[in-house]
């Protein structure tokens, strides 16, 4: 056996594949005939297994296996895309990341119940912080902020109960102010000397405390800083981020949630930041009077005048004077010769008023004449303007029904006026003497998310004082000891519950 | 009876490899990017022009038409999976495709001399021949076969090819990714083999 023979045996093979005897082939080579003519009968009975046919049915079942298969892959491709074709590193990468995420939601999870002081409370703090920058929104990273902020609160509170010392720091609503010893969001703060705080605190302003918790269940504050607060007042120019209201210099931020219908002129509600340095920011600024937005919110205060009502009353602030034409809280009033007006009117003053509705449109006063109470002052303005529209009397009685009931307070049905929305709870809590909480952001911002009902509960607050009949507003009792300053520099410290507003999403409500 | 089992493709092997000789060593990169994208097309012409062959192939190294079905249709399945996940063949179709049949029937092969199991007989089989077309040959047959089987996988695969598919040398060579040389060895041992192994039965 060598190369020789396995040639041979080759042209042999190729002869007899033709057709060629095997005798034939192997005549040319004698001396290998014996060695090779095995080998050609083994390859010729080896031939003679050989069948061409294919069942044509098996062909088809495989062809149709294999279309299924491909359907079949087709639709894992279709549900994940890309994936069948991603190089092996591709999935490894992948792979890594997943790893990381899923120790990172490991942590996350169990850092969520972490205390300032644990060893995991930094991955809380970070975490939290990841989801405040892939928030989609400005709307949604103010609700996110609003729930670490409370979250915060929470972790004082429990560390308070723990009695275990640590830095804390948080952000909350001064409640009362004693001379040492705070309420911030219902966290008791003491105070020392060395404790440094801002000028000009006032109840209801959102402050940030930083400081210890202490074993004895209060945090003693290294500093309390003014946060933000929220104020009322007239738009004075507008360039660019720059916002002038009331005198006041604000720079909006990207995130700022800005009422895109808020105009030079227009009567604001804002919230503003008060930072370390620099100006003050916007951090929303929401227009008071707007239509959609009352429409929206609630419409049934809103009426509609139909030409041919009967006489209807109204009640308001007079704004405006003239010889044809009072303007009462924005609204105008045509004045006739039979128009009746009480003696000694001014600007300023809390007036009642009887009014025709023209066919035409607008309004004709038949009757202006001073309110019982009608001192109840600028606050009172402010709460019919935040209500938006001045409520005819006949149909706030008649339409409205418990959505805008009078007050608990008898006082309150003595003046007459007529926007007097809230529910009965709220007054409730003025009889029970409880004020304090009455506003308490806490309460508010867990039963109310929106404007309207925001404003509610400041007309319950401010309605009411206009009861006591005096010119000033003055506080009804409890921790607005202090808030004689409803008409600070800035305008109007709204309580915290205002800060509802802010958290309106815009777009849905214009 | 089954409409399919006495029709068959009566093709001529040679005609068809002759017209083929193209892509004998080298696959046609259309019909490869064809099945990347899972074109039913490419899929369903890819599957007529090799079917035939690989099944023939895999009948003629078992002796067995139902598991050449299912080895042949598991072929295919594994060059579609292979070509979709990335792999598959880069240039020779015809080959890859033997080259997985050929390790399928040593698999095949490997598991039943391991488990030995009784096959049902040919004659049972619907799709193929009746039994009195295949009653002549089926016991030189399965002599056949087994004397087949006690080669190595090798000889089995030269035999196969050359005798039972007809492949010239050079296919034969290019197909087992060998050379001419080798191929003419491998042949005259496993002819040698074979021939041992037959015995005075089948002379």
């Amino acid at each position: 056996m060598n190369e020789g023979s396995f040639e041979i045996l080759e042209q042999c093979l190729e002869a007899t594949e033709s057709g060629a005897d095997i005798e034939t082939c192997l005549s040319p080579f004698p001396e290998m005939a014996n060695e090779l003519r095995p080998l050609l009968e083994a390859a010729q009975i080896a031939r003679s297994m050989r069948d061409d046919y294919v069942p044509n049915a098996a062909l088809q079942r495989s062809r149709s296996r294999l279309l299924l298969r491909a359907a079949s892959l087709r639709k894992q491709d279709r549900s994940k895309p890309g994936f069948g074709r991603l190089p092996r590193i591709a999935f490894a990468a992948l792979a890594l990341a997943l790893l990381v995420f899923l120790t990172w939601q490991g942590l996350v999870v169990a850092a969520a119940k972490a205390l300032p002081g644990d060893a995991l409370y930094p991955f809380k703090l970070t975490a939290e912080d990841l989801s405040l920058k892939i928030a989609q929104d400005a709307d949604a990273r103010r609700n996110i902020e609003v729930k670490y902020e409370q979250r915060r609160v929470d972790e004082v509170m429990q560390l308070l109960r723990l009695g275990r010392e640590a830095k804390v720091q948080f952000v909350g609503v001064l409640e009362k102010q004693g001379p040492q010893s705070w309420i911030v969001d219902g966290v008791p703060v003491s105070l020392t000397s060395q404790t440094q705080t801002s000028e000009d605190l006032e109840n209801g302003m959102v402050v940030k405390v930083s400081g210890y918790s202490q074993d004895n269940g209060v945090v003693l504050a290294d500093a309390i800083h003014l946060n933000s607060y929220e104020l009322i007042g007239k738009v004075e120019s507008i360039s660019g981020r720059a916002w002038v209201i009331s005198g006041l210099e604000l720079q909006a931020l990207d995130t700022s949630q800005i009422d895109p219908a808020a105009h030079v002129g227009d009567q604001v509600i804002v919230l503003v930041g008060v930072v370390e340095s620099g100006p003050p920011q916007a951090l929303a600024v929401l227009r008071l009077l707007q239509p959609a937005l009352i429409e929206t919110a609630v419409p049934q205060v809103t009426p509609t005048f139909e030409p041919g009502d009967s006489e209807m009353e109204f009640s308001g602030l007079v704004e405006e004077i003239g010889a044809n034409s009072w303007t009462i809280n924005g609204q105008v009033f045509q004045i006739t010769g039979s128009t009746e007006i009480e003696e000694n009117i001014a600007v300023g003053d809390f007036v009642s008023i009887h009014a025709l509705v023209l066919p035409e449109g607008g309004l004709t006063a038949t009757e202006i004449s001073l309110e019982e109470s009608s001192q109840s002052g600028y606050e009172d303005d402010q709460i019919e303007q935040g209500g938006g529209q001045i409520s005819p009397t006949e149909e706030s009685h008649a339409d409205q029904g418990e959505e805008l009931s009078p007050g608990t307070d008898d006082g309150q049905e003595d003046t007459g006026t007529e926007i007097k929305p809230g529910d009965d709870s709220g007054g409730d809590k003025h009889e029970d003497g409880s004020d304090d909480h009455d506003i308490s952001p806490t309460e508010t911002s867990s039963g109310s998310d929106e404007t309207i009902s925001t404003n509610d509960s400041w007309v319950k607050d401010y309605g009411d004082e206009s009861q006591s009949g005096e010119d000033k507003v003055e506080p009804v009792e409890g921790d607005h000891e202090d808030d004689q300053s409803f008409q600070s520099q800035l305008g109007l410290i709204i309580p915290s519950g205002i800060s509802i507003a802010f958290r309106l999403p815009y777009p849905d409500v214009f | 009876m089954n409409p399919y089992s006495l029709s068959y493709c009566r093709e001529d092997t040679k005609s068809i490899r002759e017209s083929d000789q193209s892509d004998l060593m080298s696959s046609n990169l259309d019909d490869l990017d064809g099945l990347r994208a899972l074109d039913h097309q490419v899929i369903a012409a890819v599957h007529k022009r090799f079917f035939p062959e690989i099944f023939r192939y895999v009948r003629y190294r078992l002796g067995n038409e139902i598991i050449a079905e299912d080895i042949t249709g598991e072929t295919f399945t594994r060059l579609l999976e292979s070509v979709y996940s990335g792999g598959g063949p880069r240039t020779n179709l015809r080959g890859w495709l033997i080259g997985t049949a050929s390790n399928l029937v040593n698999d095949h092969l490997r598991k039943f001399y391991a488990h030995p199991t009784e096959l049902l007989p040919e004659d049972l089989h619907d799709d193929g021949p009746s039994p009195t077309q295949y009653s002549e040959q089926t016991d030189r047959n399965r002599q056949i076969n087994d004397a087949l089987t006690k080669l190595t996988p090798d000889q089995q695969q030269v035999i196969a090819l050359r005798f039972g598919g007809g492949y010239s040398l050079k296919e034969t060579a290019a197909l087992m990714k060998k050379n001419e040389n080798a191929i003419k060895a491998l042949q005259f041992r496993a002819l040698a083999a074979l021939r041992r192994s037959f015995g005075e039965d089948l002379l």
